[in-house]
């Protein structure tokens, strides 16, 4: 087993993949950007190393950086984490190349996977359901739009290198190809340094769920599915597992052709198959060569640490399950908690986190990158914690959801926790009847008018100077440093507002 | 009115304007309805069906339940944002803001540029998402106040424009 690992990541995940090596005696080696220097990763780890400037491209982006701080510290493999160079098969090939074990997929598997043309023609060989399309770049407008008129209206643009939902464009009408075309190529172009698009049917109201795969070089094993369906702009908001409308003969089928679809192309360690469920059938989507965001809801259903699992198969001692041996019990839900303003069409929301509680009790799993005084950069993702709960069966896990939304307080930035409460709240979802363009079609988020109850008190407080014309007299209170620090302040009101952490201070306002 | 106000540390930008008797509050887009009513010593406001009652000592508001260190940080009675419900006439100059924390990934303008209401001023980025800052109305840019490559806080003026019609909003 390795003694030194170094952790290629940032935020919540950097932190969750250090408490693994934590437990298994490795020693972890974090790295950090100009930005983080403050971060809370950094203090999950034995040793962390500057790598450059706040920017992706200068610091967790940057492959020689990275490398070098590898070097510099002695370790003897790398985990990615998720994003970054996760998925990167130069990065992978480049780890090989200077002795060090990449904990992911090979550079080749993951190539393959990365390539959605490739990846989809491979599935199909595979004997693996592909959504109408073709399996080639689209060299023009006139051959995507004869295409598109064959397979018929609506259709979707994608991206051959795109991934993570960014380069897909949904195309209603033979009048809206050619703008649209440009427009994606475009995006493609910036995103992914290449510009080629293929086309496939668009399913309206098609559910998304994917199947967690383990492969070491001898065996396999596939988890039961995640669903994924509550998402934005093709980004995932929440994850549960298992799916309420996968069916026990339809999951059997699922994880077959996960795990055959994954052997076929020589994978190896963590990997996801995403598939979209229509009208009872399943087509392939595409392959996530790394370990995803929602993890967590699989390692809380059937108790096995995937992360433990990757850096076992990294070192080549191999699975510590077999697929005889997993067992599954209960319904597991994530939400992602993003700092974005869901009142403000989810404009991103940085900046320095003053208060923050996270909620706890049975079944309740907060895997967080952020604390109370942390600064949220505007360069990276804006995720800063999943709150992950675990239940007998779903509708426990709804109402665990909503105690442990309830009692989540970061203030500061805002967050999408409004969000989440409302989901929670809609028939549609506590029904489990999910497809992937809910969180539009219903206006979820457009019904959100107000905040809870300290924005609320801000309003309050603002009505009351404005009422007594204190406001008008202009900024008559003294400018001076307050008497009382921040943290003072913080501390004092969470004591005035009930202390204790047993019962949400909403509650009590 | 217009003001930044700091609560135990924390600030928001609100916006209050008399309406039906009360106000309404606007904080950052979330929006609130509140009657008040003096008394004294105190002021009782009333967010929907919850009445606080509050008393101003100094840079204190002492509540029920709590006391906030309160601090009135900028303030305006003019409405700076056009963005908003206030049109500017002609030949008047106004400041656009950002309207998020990020980094100027394109300045689109220089100074003495025409725009039109609608078109693209500065693009932001935060969290890998892209804000397109739009001119409020028609007119001429007067000035521009961020770089390229340069970080910007929230509600930052960020280009100055010399209004040419008035805006239709």
């Amino acid at each position: 087993m390795f003694r030194r690992l170094l952790i290629a990541n940032r935020g919540e995940i950097a932190i969750r993949v250090a408490r693994t090596a934590r437990e298994m005696g490795i020693r972890s080696i974090g790295v950090y950007s100009e930005a983080d220097r403050s971060a809370l990763h950094r203090n999950a780890m034995d040793e962390t190393l500057m790598i450059g400037g706040a920017l992706p491209a200068d610091s967790y982006l940057n492959i020689e950086r990275i490398l070098e701080a590898a070097r510099v510290a002695r370790v003897e493999a790398i985990h990615p984490g998720y994003g970054f160079l996760s998925e990167n098969p130069t990065f992978a090939t480049r780890c090989g190349e200077a002795g060090l074990v990449f904990v992911g997929p090979p550079p080749d598997a993951m190539a393959l996977s990365g390539d959605k043309i490739a990846a989809r023609k491979s599935m199909a060989g595979q004997g693996v359901p592909v959504t109408r399309g073709v399996d080639r770049p689209l060299r023009s407008v006139d051959e995507a739009s004869t295409i598109a008129s064959e397979i018929g209206y609506p259709v979707l643009l994608k991206a051959t290198a795109g991934g993570g939902g960014i380069g897909m464009s949904r195309v209603d009408r033979p009048a809206e190809l050619a703008s649209a075309f440009e427009l994606a190529r475009g995006v493609a172009l910036a995103n992914f340094g290449n510009p080629d698009l293929f086309l496939e049917k668009y399913l309206r109201r098609a559910r998304h769920v994917e199947v967690q795969v383990l492969l070491d070089s001898r065996d396999a094993v596939g988890f039961v599915e995640r669903e994924c369906s509550v998402q934005r702009r093709h980004q995932k908001l929440v994850e549960e597992t298992p799916s309420p409308a996968v069916t026990r003969s339809l999951r059997s089928r699922l994880i077959d052709t996960a795990v055959r679809g994954l052997r076929a192309i020589g994978y190896r360690n963590a990997g996801t198959v995403e598939f979209l469920l229509h009208d009872g059938r399943f087509t392939f989507n595409e392959v996530n060569a790394r370990l995803q965001v929602e993890h967590p809801i699989t390692e809380m259903v059937t108790g096995v640490d995937l992360v433990r699992q990757q850096i076992r198969i990294a070192a080549g001692d191999g699975l510590e399950i077999s697929q005889a041996e997993l067992t599954r019990h209960g319904h597991a839900i994530e939400c992602r908690v993003n700092a974005e303003d869901p009142i403000r069409n989810f404009l991103p929301s940085p900046g320095r986190i003053v208060g923050y509680r996270e909620p706890t009790g049975p079944g309740v799993r907060v895997d967080s990158g952020v604390a109370a005084g942390s600064l949220v950069p505007p360069y990276y993702d804006p995720l800063v914690a999943k709150l992950v709960v675990h239940a007998p069966n779903r509708r426990q896990a709804i109402e665990r959801m909503r105690r442990s939304i309830d009692a989540f307080e970061v203030r500061g930035v805002q967050t999408n926790l409004p969000f989440h409460r409302a989901l929670f709240r809609r028939s549609e979802f506590v029904k489990g009847n999910l497809w992937t363009t809910m969180v539009v079609d219903l206006r979820i988020a457009g019904r959100l008018r107000s905040r809870g109850p300290w924005e609320e008190r801000f309003a309050a407080i603002a009505a009351a100077l404005v009422a007594s014309g204190r406001a008008a007299r202009g900024p008559t209170f003294p400018l001076e440093r307050p008497s009382v620090t921040r943290w003072s302040s913080v501390g004092r009101r969470e004591r005035l507002a009930g202390g204790g952490h047993a019962v949400s201070p909403r509650r009590r306002w | 009115m217009r003001f930044r106000l700091d609560v135990d540390g924390e600030q928001r930008n609100i916006e209050v304007e008399p309406f039906a008797g009360g106000f309404v509050i606007r904080i950052e887009g979330a929006s609130y309805r509140a009657r008040t009513r003096l008394a004294k010593d105190s002021v009782d406001v009333r967010i929907g069906a919850k009445t606080l009652r509050l008393r101003l000592e100094g840079n204190e508001a002492i509540l029920d339940d709590g006391v906030h260190h309160v601090r009135l940080v900028e303030l305006s009675t003019e409405g700076t944002d056009v963005l908003e419900s206030h049109p500017a006439g002609p030949g008047a100059v106004v400041d656009v803001r950002s309207s998020m924390p990020g980094r100027v990934v394109r300045v689109a303008v220089a100074p003495g540029s025409l725009v039109e209401r609608g078109e693209t001023l500065v693009v932001l980025e935060a969290m890998k998402m892209q804000n397109e800052i739009p001119a409020p109305g028609d007119g001429v840019v007067r000035q521009v106040a961020v770089r390229e490559g340069e970080t910007v806080p929230a509600d930052r003026v960020v280009a100055s424009i010399e209004l040419r019609r008035p805006s239709a909003s």
